[in-house]
Formats: C-alpha cells, sequence, structure tokens
C-alpha cells in the first residue's frame, strides 16, 4: 500500500476484515484447546476476551481511529432518526420490529443494540447505566459490534432454539412424577438453594464495633476533614472490603451510600456490629439461584454418559433435574417480590426523606437496573 | 468441568487420572499462555503494523 487509500489500507479497515479475523481466531482457539483435551466453552471465552482487549487496550492506527470514529458517528446520525418513532428505552420492540421491515434498516439496530441506548442518554441521561452504556460504545469494527451484527440473529433465530429444544427433550416427564423422586427432589431443592444463597454472602456489610473504629481512626483516617462524623468512617473499612468483590457496581455504592451517610448522619446514631442491609445479599443470592442451566448441561452430559444414575434407575438424574427445574423457577420470583418490596420501601422513604437511605440506599438501580 | 465428565463416559469403567487432570492443566496452561501470548506478540505486533502503515 503506498497511499491511504490503498488496497491494503482500506482492507484493513473494512469490517468484513474483522468478522473474518475474530471469527479465524475463534475457530483457532476452538480447534486448539479440543484437541488440546479441554473444554472448547472456555477457548471461546479467552477468544473473546483477547478481541475485545485487543479494541480496547492498544493503541491503533490514526488513520483507522478516524475512519472508525466516522463510521460510528454515521450509524449514530442513522439511528438517532429511527430511534425518534421508538419508545424509549425499550430495546426488545425495536429490534423485533426491524427485523420485519427492509434489509437496510435491518442492520442498524443489530450493529447497535448499546447504541439505542447511548443515544438516548445523550438527549438525557436518566440512570447511570447508561452513562456506562455510553462510556462503553465501541467503534464500528470493534468484537462487540461485529459479533451484534453478524452473530446476533443466528444465535437468537437458531440457535437458541436448538438449545433449548435439546434440553426440553431430554427431560424425562414421564418418570419424573414418582412420589419418591418428588419429594427427594424437593430436598435437594433446598439444599441447593441454600448453596445458591451463599453466593450473597459477599454483600453482607456491617458496621464495625466501636472500639475497632476507635483503634483505627487515629492512624487510617486521620487525614478525613473533621466535619466528618464517626458514622461516615464507621461504614468506609467493610465498604471498602465489599468493593473488592464487585468492583464496578461496589465503587458505585460505596460513593453513594458515603454520600448518603453524610448527609445522614445528623439524623441516625449507629448501632456498632449492626447489619446495614440484608436486601443486596438478598438480591443477589435470589439471582444466583435461578442460574442453572450449565448444571443442566454438565447433568444431561453425564446421564448420556452412563456416568451416573445405573444404580437407581436414572433417579439421581431425575432428582438433580427436579432441583435445577424448581430453582430456574423460584428464583425470579423471589428476586421479583424482593425489588417489589424494595422499590416500594424506597419511595416511601424518599418522600419523608429520612435515614432510610442508608438502609435501602440506592445501590439496588446499579445492582438491577431491569427493574426500576 | 464438562470435558472432565465426557472423558468419564469415553472411558467407562477404569478411572485414571489423566481424565482429570489433563483437562485443568490445559486450560490452566490456556489461561496463563493467552495473556502473555497477547501482550508479548500481538501487542508489538500491533505496533509494528501501524508504524509501517503509519511510515507509508
Amino acid at each position: 500500500m503506498n497511499h491511504p487509500n490503498g488496497l491494503t489500507s482500506r482492507l484493513l479497515l473494512e469490517d468484513y476484515t474483522a468478522f473474518f479475523a475474530h471469527t479465524a481466531i475463534l475457530v483457532a482457539f476452538i480447534t486448539g484447546a479440543t484437541y488440546a483435551g479441554t473444554f472448547n466453552l472456555f477457548a471461546a471465552y479467552l477468544a473473546g476476551a483477547a478481541i475485545s482487549w485487543w479494541d480496547s487496550g492498544v493503541p491503533h492506527d490514526v488513520r483507522h481511529v478516524a475512519h472508525v470514529r466516522k463510521k460510528t458517528e454515521h450509524q449514530l446520525s442513522n439511528l438517532s432518526c429511527a430511534s425518534a418513532t421508538l419508545p424509549r428505552g425499550d430495546e426488545k420492540p425495536s429490534s423485533d420490529r426491524n427485523t420485519h421491515s427492509d434489509p437496510a434498516e435491518q442492520r442498524q439496530p443489530a450493529k447497535g443494540t448499546s447504541r439505542v441506548q447511548s443515544n438516548g442518554a445523550s438527549c438525557k441521561p436518566r440512570t447511570s447505566r447508561n452513562v456506562i452504556q455510553v462510556s462503553r460504545s465501541k467503534d464500528a469494527n470493534s468484537g462487540e459490534v461485529i459479533f451484534e451484527t453478524y452473530y446476533t440473529q443466528p444465535l437468537r433465530r437458531l440457535l437458541k432454539p436448538f438449545f433449548f429444544a435439546s434440553i426440553g427433550f431430554s427431560l424425562p416427564i414421564t418418570r419424573m412424577f414418582n412420589g419418591g423422586v418428588v419429594w427427594r427432589g424437593c430436598v435437594y431443592t433446598t439444599l441447593m438453594i441454600i448453596g445458591k444463597l451463599a453466593c450473597g454472602i459477599w454483600l453482607l456489610r456491617f458496621e464495625l464495633p466501636s472500639w475497632l473504629i476507635r483503634s483505627v481512626k487515629p492512624n487510617r483516617l486521620k487525614f478525613r476533614s473533621s466535619s466528618s462524623s464517626p458514622t461516615t468512617t464507621a461504614g468506609e473499612p467493610a465498604e471498602a472490603a465489599g468493593a473488592t468483590s464487585d468492583p464496578p457496581v461496589a465503587t458505585q455504592r460505596t460513593r453513594a451510600n458515603s454520600s448518603a451517610k453524610l448527609q445522614d448522619s445528623t439524623h441516625q446514631i449507629p448501632q456498632p456490629g449492626k447489619l446495614v442491609s440484608l436486601y443486596p445479599s438478598t438480591i443477589v443470592g435470589c439471582a444466583m439461584v435461578a442460574r442453572g442451566e450449565i448444571g443442566f448441561l454438565i447433568s444431561s452430559l453425564a446421564e448420556t454418559n452412563d456416568i451416573v444414575g445405573e444404580n437407581a434407575g436414572g433417579e439421581l438424574f431425575l432428582l438433580v433435574t427436579w432441583a435445577i427445574m424448581l430453582c430456574t423457577i423460584i428464583g425470579p420470583v423471589v428476586v421479583g417480590a424482593v425489588a417489589r418490596r424494595l422499590k416500594s420501601l424506597s419511595e416511601k422513604h424518599s418522600a419523608t426523606d429520612r435515614r432510610d437511605v442508608l438502609e435501602y440506599g440506592d445501590w439496588h438501580k446499579q445492582v438491577c437496573p431491569m427493574m426500576f | 468441568m464438562v470435558q472432565v465428565i465426557s472423558n468419564l463416559g469415553i472411558e467407562s469403567g477404569s478411572f485414571k487420572a489423566v481424565t482429570v487432570v489433563r483437562p485443568l492443566l490445559v486450560s490452566l496452561a490456556l489461561g496463563v499462555m493467552v495473556p502473555i501470548a497477547c501482550r508479548y506478540a500481538v501487542l508489538p505486533l500491533t505496533v509494528l503494523v501501524n508504524q509501517w502503515r503509519q511510515n507509508q
């Protein structure tokens, strides 16, 4: 290539090139992993991580960046007129509607489902989720956009139905409704729920006991301003511990809560060792209860390979199936109930403007943005 | 995990250490080698290509 419009240069800027490169990387990873003897899903994950690292963590050619930015802006302007007629913040109807329209229009929503949101956010930043979407909005050749353009539709229309149908057909419905199987399945469900609820332990937060605060305060917190009361400093170390477990959510929450505490320190006197709030851990635990597809995949794989269930006529597999099914049903119901209660509580207390911001906070808007 | 179970199914009857250890070690090696390769092979290569494109 001898000039900017040379063949190689143009080739490197095309999204087909990116598509073929990404696909080649994915296929190479999966093939290598399968021959080496490990699970190919892990290789696919690594391929995706590598591609998105290359998009964001590598310096790119100036011309490439300029070209991609122009392309992205072009899409954005196209999308702004398309999304003007759509109900704001509602993605699903837009993608469904556009698949039935003409092909020229069909490509754009697939190209930037995140862009619909970022566009809405540029008009009116409503929640922090939209802000995150804006900062994450990628160029037109990034792995995310290429995936959305070329792979989302086949994935949604072909592969997902096949996956769920294969799971559904492998359920031994007729053998499942046996008295012994049912009650043992229910017992196993409770055990499984307890185990999955344990995920929420990471979000339990306690106020530290007062002697600990007093001992820590002169060393670590002496640089803080004198206006901040002991209430403000009390929850900070515990929250810092929480922040390590889940950085993006937790740091926002920490910030929100510490500011809330600053406001509310006049209203309440903390009791040392008190549980701050049980709601975050409840929601995370219940949300984890619902996740069981991989468990089902593994158990059905084990069943087809005759590893379990030879001793009791496949009863073990039926118990696992019962437990996963019940968990999948119970989890979302409980999450919905807790979220509804939380919403009503926060609405009630935002009206009275009391100390409850501390206990209910606004973290739930980050944890489960779909619900609010 | 899935690979371990399908390996177990293939070698029905005999339980060998290879069936469990090999997938684990391979995935561990893959997880270590890919970031290293990205950092020390892909990044210099990309910079090189960028420079080449700039010079042209």
